[in-house]
């Protein structure tokens, strides 16, 4: 089985690279390298079932087939990336998707949008369910990503409805692990790095607003049973474990053994005031949870960051 | 080193048309470009394609 993933170089990309070529698919990378990083494709690069084309998704996609799944993950995901890249971000969503649709109908192949728990906005059901519409500001500062995913779902349903393409939608909340940039502007990252460096943990707001956050092994394991086993509705894939982000910020000092201590800034515009995943489609489709519980995540996502930072300081 | 795997799949992007794959550049002979090979990996971003005739 022949697997093209779009934005293969991203956190979540590259470990579905990896999760796949350990099945034994074939897997043809894709990757801009705009917010992506060649180094994410290090374990992957010599495998003899993967190859890897920098190409821009909103360009048409030059690959002519045969190909069993598309699956579509490229985007600027982070806050700090798609407020710097809103045109690009917009882009892929638009026309990335348009193209990576493309492909999957010329090829037969079946399609996954990798979309985001952001198509909720300040969502004003919770937790979340798939067909909660959300509620969004689309001029907003965050709306490009926001608005770019919620295109990016009306145009997959669109080419299912209009060409019969099979596909997919996951809705990604909060997700983590090694391989998230240390500078991203996410809570998990900056949490960390501020942690291991010693330096005070900066927290928006008063710190009472909050995520959920699973564990990047659960998410990957979840898109490869959608893939087999699920419909054509859009899915949640999240860890319901809610917490707060200054409950986050304490587990990581206790986690990592820092001193640092905790600040706080002005919260941004629109950042979203509480954020669970209703995840019984998930459950009941699929037969997925979680499986990794948050602290035991962190744990892992801390060794990798530790290098990272110790390598940062020397 | 471009694998014989995605030299059958890989078109032009520019114009779908099929590839000639050198040692440093892909050639599209139908539109004119030549995409290059960096770190081993086909670039085929369109602005950074160079224009290529025969015989170059």
């Amino acid at each position: 089985m022949r697997v093209l993933v779009t934005g293969a170089a991203g956190f979540i990309g590259s470990h579905l690279c990896e999760f796949l070529l350990a099945r034994d698919c074939d897997v043809v990378g894709m990757d801009n390298f705009i917010t992506g990083s060649a180094d994410n494709l290090t374990p992957v690069r010599r495998h003899p079932r993967f190859s890897f084309v920098r190409h821009d998704v909103t360009e048409y996609v030059p690959i002519a087939g045969p190909l069993d799944w598309v699956l579509h993950f490229a985007s600027p995901a982070s806050p700090r990336d798609y407020l710097e890249l809103p045109i690009q971000t917009l882009k892929v969503g638009a026309l990335g998707t348009h193209n990576a649709l493309g492909v999957a109908r010329a090829t037969r192949a079946r399609f996954l949008l990798a979309s985001t728990s952001e198509v909720y906005g300040d969502p004003l059901m919770h937790p979340q369910r798939e067909d909660y519409w959300g509620n969004v500001n689309p001029i907003g500062p965050r709306g490009v990503y926001d608005e770019a995913k919620r295109f990016a779902e009306a145009m997959t349903m669109a080419y299912h409805r209009t060409h019969g393409v099979d596909t997919r939608i996951v809705r990604i909340f909060n997700s983590f692990g090694p391989r998230m940039r240390l500078n991203d502007g996410r809570a998990i990252p900056a949490f960390m790095t501020q942690a291991l460096s010693g330096a005070p943990i900066t927290v928006f707001g008063d710190g009472s607003q909050t995520r959920s956050f699973q564990y990047i092994s659960d998410l990957v394991e979840g898109v490869w049973l959608l893939m087999q086993l699920g419909g054509n509705e859009p899915v949640n894939m999240g860890n319901p474990q809610e917490m707060t982000l200054l409950e986050l910020a304490k587990r990581i000092i206790r986690l990592s053994g820092s001193r640092s201590e905790i600040v706080f800034r002005p919260l941004p515009e629109d950042d979203p005031k509480v954020r669970q995943p209703d995840i019984t489609r998930a459950r009941t489709l699929l037969g997925w949870q979680p499986r990794v519980d948050t602290d035991e995540g962190l744990k892992l996502t801390l060794e990798w960051f530790r290098e990272r930072v110790k390598g940062v300081e020397a | 080193m471009i694998d014989d795997e995605l030299k059958a799949i890989l078109v032009c992007p520019a114009c779908k048309g099929d590839l000639l794959f050198e040692e440093t550049r892909i050639i599209c002979r139908a539109c004119r470009k030549a995409y290059p090979i960096r770190d081993g990996i086909p670039v085929m971003l369109i602005n950074e394609a160079q224009p290529w005739s025969p015989g170059t």
